[in-house]
């Protein structure tokens, strides 16, 4: 499993959807809903985006199927990143 | 080829395919000598934009097996103008598809002039009817 933490997806998260401004990283939750209203407050263009970033950080790969899967929570992606990384 | 686009002259900024490969594709379109901003303060980076836009759209639509796959422009992203066209310029328009997730396709594009890219950026693309 690789070494991705909780901590660098959530920087990851912030920087690439330049939401620096709007949360601080312990205002993050790690189990809290990425969408809607009671959660971040993402959208699908946000979760593509965000896609792109998680390819060229870590290396693997969110398939097009998967968005909905892997994007529910900073949890769910880091779980996706462990599980699909070679090293 | 006819391309799947529904905008007519004389807002079709998308004239001939060059190549369409599976994850990318080549366009080009020649600016009228006059008339290339319909008398108005348009910016003509902005052309560039807009044909990165329907190439984006053409592409996408040809991509689909069978009848063209109807798509809806969802966002404009990252663009950077390092140059102009001018009237009567030939635009060199590539597209490269970079991600799909759910209904959204994000698409790099390139505008070319004269052997010099001009403009690029991101389109997204959302399948299906608006």
């Amino acid at each position: 499993m690789a070494d991705v933490t909780t901590a660098a997806v959530v920087e990851l998260l912030l920087d690439s959807l330049n939401l620096r401004e709007e949360y601080d990283p312990e205002e993050v939750a790690p189990d809290a809903s990425l969408f809607g209203d009671d959660g971040l407050g993402l959208d699908s263009l946000d979760a593509l985006q965000l896609a792109v970033a998680i390819e060229e950080r870590f290396g693997v790969t969110i398939g097009e199927d998967e968005g909905e899967t892997v994007f529910q929570s900073v949890n769910t992606i880091v779980a996706h990143i462990a599980a699909n990384s070679d090293s | 080829m006819s391309l799947p686009l529904p905008h007519a002259e004389p807002f079709r900024f998308v004239g001939e395919v060059d190549a369409v490969f599976e994850d990318a594709a080549q366009f080009r379109w020649t600016l009228p000598r006059e008339g290339a901003t319909y008398g108005l303060r348009i910016h003509p980076q902005l052309l560039c934009a807009e044909a990165m836009a329907q190439a984006a759209a053409a592409f996408h639509g040809l991509q689909a097996s069978g009848e063209p796959e109807a798509g809806t422009l969802a966002s404009l992203d990252g663009f950077k103008f390092t140059g102009h066209p001018n009237p009567g310029d030939t635009l060199i328009i590539k597209i490269k598809r970079r991600k799909a997730l759910g209904a959204l396709v994000l698409l790099d594009g390139e505008v070319w002039v004269h052997h010099r890219m001009v403009a690029q950026g991101q389109v997204t693309v959302k399948r299906g009817a608006a």
